[in-house]
């Protein structure tokens, strides 16, 4: 039955895709397209490319993974199908039989039995094997990975991420001998040409024989630039992320801007490990002593929103629209403190790109008698401070929140190293247990709201505000916003399907 | 020549006025401010208006208000490190000169100094910790002393050698006595020159390092004024930011280049 | 002293003495590039947060238990097994780049020698022919417009300069690219790439100019007031010589030792020095590079680049002595 009504989701969207698709309604034949970029995110290949979101958006347009996601959901990419066995704990992916490495031979099962065994063998940052057993290639184009155990998030997190690395290239070698040239051959859109890392700039032509279709843009560039909004003014880009201030003059200049959320928190961490942190009350009274509303308004300029406190934000489908919504309430603040005659003054550590936010927060806590001292440092540093715990109060950001839920184990109590480490609620415990356990939609939905109330009434942490992205560019290329963000929730617009006219 | 050295020395009076009105301008800047620089007092990014001279910034504040205060932090930490670095320079010089097992130890010891990759060096210890302006002070004099010091070297050197340091000498005057009553007399303009050379440096560095984010951007000081200013460059902003902290930063180093030069031409003259 | 050197050593230049000198000055060199050799490793291994920390702040990404790149651990050892690893050339990879240190350091470095050494052979050339002509004709208008321009310029660092200049011609007049060092994938060593690279060059070229010329002016100026002076000027003049040549053959030799022990000390810190105005006009040089890669906690690309700045400060300070013997006895018969 739940194979049913995934396979029917599967093929509703399919065919709501190719109705709405923009990019199907009007064909569009571009010679050049120049995307700008503060930065060079290194080499655009699994392995070699920074582990950011930027630098794996790159190493995207080369290399293919099994699944994909469009602006409503999982699309096929290299699977034309799958299906999910509960009972045997495996998952079964029929492959396109046209897709072909750019260097002419066929993508098979084969490929793709290897690529995990290679992954699990040499770990790469952005892909994580450990619930997986194997894979066998049951036919040319037929692949079953067998899991360990029950894995909601796996569809994003291997099927719609893991790229896909050719077995005649990769066999017997490892990411540190590998042969540069040939590391980027993939069977992607776009077939890597050049990469200069002194002048932060990627090269990438149409791959002619691409097997979803016909790729829209014959070059496609990523440029590293100082200034993005005087870059596009100049015509020198035709795209870029930009600050949102400079959105109304873009918008003047005859750019379309689009803003979208970026599925991003600044949190404000409370080391609740350390008196007087450790008491419900404290951190309760710094919640209402902050004025989130405020710090949106200067520090983000009104271009965001404040954080919901169970930490994923609205447009998440996960959102739990019922927790409790705390406005800045100094009184209240003050009220609870009581219990706290004199409190001790309190650091804050804030990477240099928070400082305006640190101020702010400075001031409300002042406000209601807690005196801080705002220590900016390098943003690294702080993070090792956290990790090992040694701090009162930190800014401290991540993204993934508009993927799949399984983020919430890691940034509250996991692994991850800015995680808020909140382990003493037992209940907490179990639910974020299930969470990753249950594979049915609608009890995995009810697990996910608690989780989000139990941490709105704990606040182990404060989220603070979502803040927005922008991006200008020329209306040539109809971008959109990946559901979720690209792989794990990467914000950017610059999915490759947009640049794609699939085959109807 | 009489010409000349009025010319220099009109140079020196507007330096002079220059760098002390400046100076009085941070010192009063509780008074002169018309806000608080830290407290919200206006819509971010308004342009010039009545209630703000020169606009307010990305937060809100008032950016004439932070000119003031700013120029206070600028002027602290130059003056402050150009202080600390001529001591440390002169206890290092003058050992070094009167010394010469001394000599030779820090002698390599300011080669050494001399030829590391300074800023980097500086950027290294800089992640340790928060670069808030007591921090800022020590580490940059520390990278200011070797040049001075080994100025100050030199000229106790030559000083030595001169025929009534030798008759001094030759009466029997100690190293202690010769280095109060003659070695740090002769100094004089060798210190000026590097206390005002070190001011400069002090200035620019502050800035600069505000600038590419490494100090501390909650301290309020033309640094992280541009700091703030130059990731707007393209609202337009630039006439009423970034351009009065630029004419801050010009008209308080051209102040102290204008001394420099003065007393260095009549230096000149006086040896020629 | 110089009797155990061989005839054959004693060029016309470097008398026996100084080249015992020389290696003694040698000797000095190494030392002190041992010692900024140890400073930077320790500095390096004391970072807070490494490799690790870098990539687990990222929550979409898992740190593999062993990131390629590591630097290893710090111990007095360890430092003598690293010195053997620089010493047979195994600078390691770096992490973020996944190519050998020397491989990126070098894919960098021309753009920052070339921006240096034409900054700073404009720079000095100006500020002498300046400063010899102005010398001596106080009050006249070169000399107002020089040491006017001179002293403007002193008072400016070099990032705000940098900015005034783009903001001026490359927003308010486009007329030179915003930032990078050539238009990427222009063929390399075809003359569109060297024009390019030019237009690119430009600014920051200009800016470095204008900052680092009066200091050059001002030493010429002020060793040429000394010189002309001096009796053998007054002679030369009485033998009714041209100006010019009295000026620039006879009066500038004096001033020459100054200002090129500055070039050499200038030269030096070209590999890193030029940080700020690289940030500004995103140039592609080894400052930045350092400057990101510490952000990156990249270790062994940075000490790499410190190795080689370190090497380069010492090799240029030993090419400015050298040159300053040849040029001037006086140095070296003060030798020792």
């Amino acid at each position: 039955m739940k194979k049913i009504v995934r396979w029917g989701m599967g093929a509703f969207w399919l065919v709501f895709l190719v109705l709405s698709s923009p990019a199907w309604a009007k064909p569009l034949n571009i010679d050049r397209y120049v995307i700008g970029d503060r930065k060079d995110w290194g080499f655009p290949a699994p392995y070699f490319h920074y582990p950011r979101g930027p630098g794996y958006l790159r190493m995207s347009m080369v290399f293919d993974t099994l699944i994909w996601k469009d602006a409503k959901g999982f699309v096929p990419m290299l699977a034309t199908s799958w299906r999910y066995e509960p009972k045997r704990l495996t998952y079964t992916f029929d492959l396109n039989p046209k897709a072909r490495w750019h260097d002419g031979r066929p993508v098979t099962a084969e490929d793709v039995t290897f690529t995990i065994t290679y992954m699990k063998q040499h770990p790469y940052p952005w892909i994580d094997l450990s619930h997986v057993a194997g894979a066998t290639a049951v036919a040319e184009h037929r692949v079953v990975i067998q899991l360990t155990r029950p894995y909601a998030p796996f569809l994003e997190d291997v099927a719609g991420s893991m790229p896909i690395l050719p077995r005649h290239i990769w066999k017997g070698t490892t990411p540190q001998a590998i042969d540069r040239k040939k590391a980027g051959i993939g069977c992607g859109p776009f077939i890597l040409k050049a990469y200069d890392a002194a002048q932060g700039a990627y090269a990438f032509a149409a791959n002619p024989r691409y097997y979803r279709g016909t790729v829209m843009v014959k070059s496609l560039r990523f440029q590293k630039v100082n200034d993005p909004v005087f870059a596009l003014l100049r015509k020198d880009i035709q795209a870029a992320v930009v600050p949102p201030e400079a959105g109304a003059l873009l918008r003047r200049k005859g750019y379309t801007v689009v803003s979208s959320p970026t599925y991003w928190v600044l949190k404000l961490l409370i080391n609740h490990r350390r008196s007087p942190m450790n008491e419900l009350r404290f951190r309760r009274a710094l919640l209402y002593a902050i004025d989130r509303k405020l710090l949106v308004k200067t520090v983000l300029h009104g271009f965001g929103t404040v954080a919901s406190l169970g930490l994923l934000p609205p447009q998440s489908p996960w959102f739990n629209p019922n927790l409790p919504k705390i406005a800045c309430d100094p009184a209240k603040a003050r009220e609870l403190l009581k219990a706290f005659p004199r409190p001790r003054p309190l650091t804050l550590l804030a990477p240099g790109r928070f400082s305006r936010a640190a101020e702010r927060i400075r001031q409300d806590f002042g406000r209601v008698g807690i005196r801080v001292t705002v220590q900016t440092m390098e943003e690294t540093a702080i993070d090792a401070m956290i990790q090992k715990g040694g701090f009162d109060l930190a800014l401290s950001g991540h993204g993934g929140l508009g993927g799949d839920p399984r983020i919430l184990n890691d940034v509250i109590a996991g692994d991850f190293l800015l995680s808020e480490r909140f382990t003493e609620d037992p209940r907490l415990n179990a639910l974020l247990k299930k969470n990753l356990e249950a594979m049915d939609p609608k009890k995995r939905h009810k697990i996910v709201d608690e989780i989000q109330l139990i941490h709105a009434r704990q606040i182990p942490a404060i989220p603070l505000y979502y803040p927005m992205m922008t991006v200008a560019h020329d209306g040539r290329v109809p971008w959109f916003y990946t559901r979720g963000g690209i792989s794990k929730g990467i914000p950017f617009p610059f999915n490759k399907d947009a640049l794609i006219r699939k085959k109807p | 020549m009489s010409r000349k050295s009025l010319r220099l020395s009109r140079g020196f009076w507007w330096g002079a006025a220059l760098a002390g009105g400046i100076l009085l301008l941070g010192l009063l800047a509780p008074w002169l401010a018309p806000y608080n620089p830290w407290n919200v007092t206006g819509q971010p990014f308004e342009p010039p208006s009545r209630a703000h001279l020169l606009g307010t910034n990305d937060a809100g504040q008032d950016i004439l208000s932070e000119l003031f205060y700013g120029g206070r932090t600028s002027l602290t930490i130059s003056l402050a490190v150009a202080a600390l670095s001529m001591t440390l320079a002169l206890f290092v010089g003058i050992a070094a000169g009167v010394s010469p097992v001394a000599d030779r130890v820090l002698m390599r010891i300011i080669d050494a100094f001399l030829s590391v990759p300074a800023l980097l060096i500086f950027l290294l210890v800089s992640v340790h910790f928060s670069l808030n302006v007591p921090r800022l002070i020590v580490l940059l004099s520390l990278l200011f002393w070797p040049q001075p010091a080994r100025m100050i070297r030199s000229q106790i050197l030559s000083t030595r050698a001169e025929k009534y340091v030798e008759a001094a000498r030759g009466f029997g005057a100690t190293t202690g006595y010769l280095t109060f009553r003659h070695f740090i007399p002769a100094l004089a303009p060798v210190l000026l020159a590097g206390f005002l050379t070190r001011l400069r440096m002090a200035v620019f560095i502050e800035a600069g390092l505000a600038f590419l984010g490494v100090s501390d951007p909650t301290v309020k000081s033309w640094g992280t004024m541009l700091h703030f200013a130059s990731q707007y460059l393209y609202l337009g902003c630039w006439a009423n930011w970034i351009l009065p902290v630029a004419a801050g930063i010009f008209l308080t180093v051209l102040g102290y280049t204008l001394i420099g030069q003065a007393l260095q031409g009549r230096s000149l003259r006086g040896e020629a | 002293m110089s009797r155990t050197v061989p005839a054959t050593f004693t060029g016309r230049w470097i008398s026996s003495p100084a080249l015992v000198r020389g290696t003694r000055t040698l000797g000095g060199y190494v030392l002190a590039l041992g010692g900024i050799l140890f400073l930077n490793y320790v500095l390096l291994r004391l970072l807070p947060g490494d490799i690790q920390t870098v990539i687990g702040a990222e929550v979409m990404t898992r740190a593999p238990a062993a990131a390629p790149g590591s630097a290893g651990p710090s111990s007095l050892a360890a430092f003598g097994h690293y010195l053997l690893r620089i010493l047979k050339g195994e600078w390691g990879v770096s992490y973020f780049f996944h190519r050998p240190v020397l491989q990126v350091i070098f894919q960098f470095l021309p753009w920052s020698l070339v921006l240096g050494f034409l900054s700073l052979a404009a720079a000095s050339l100006l500020g002498i022919v300046l400063g010899v002509e102005a010398a001596g004709k106080a009050d006249g208008w070169l000399d107002r417009l020089a040491t006017g321009g001179a002293v403007v310029f002193m008072s400016l660092p070099g990032y705000l300069l940098g900015i005034l200049l783009l903001v001026l011609f490359s927003i308010l007049l486009p007329l030179f690219p915003l930032s990078g060092g050539v238009r990427p994938f222009t063929p390399a060593w075809s003359l569109p790439f060297f024009l390019n690279a030019l237009r690119h060059l430009a600014l920051p070229w200009l800016t470095l100019t204008l900052l680092m010329f009066p200091e050059y002016y001002l030493l010429t100026r002020g060793g040429m007031d000394l010189s002309l002076r001096r009796p053998f000027i007054l002679t030369a003049r009485g033998k009714g010589l041209r100006e010019r040549v009295i000026r620039y053959r006879h009066a500038a030799r004096d001033t020459l030792i100054p200002v090129l022990t500055r070039v050499g000390i200038q030269m030096g810190h070209l590999v890193t020095g030029l940080v700020f105005v690289e940030v500004v006009f995103a140039y592609p040089g080894v400052g930045t590079l350092a400057f990101e890669s510490i952000q990156r906690r990249d270790i062994l690309l940075m000490d790499g680049i410190l190795l080689i700045s370190a090497v380069w400060v010492v090799l240029m300070n030993l090419a400015a002595d050298l040159l300053l013997r040849r040029l001037d006895p006086r140095v070296k018969e003060a030798g020792g």
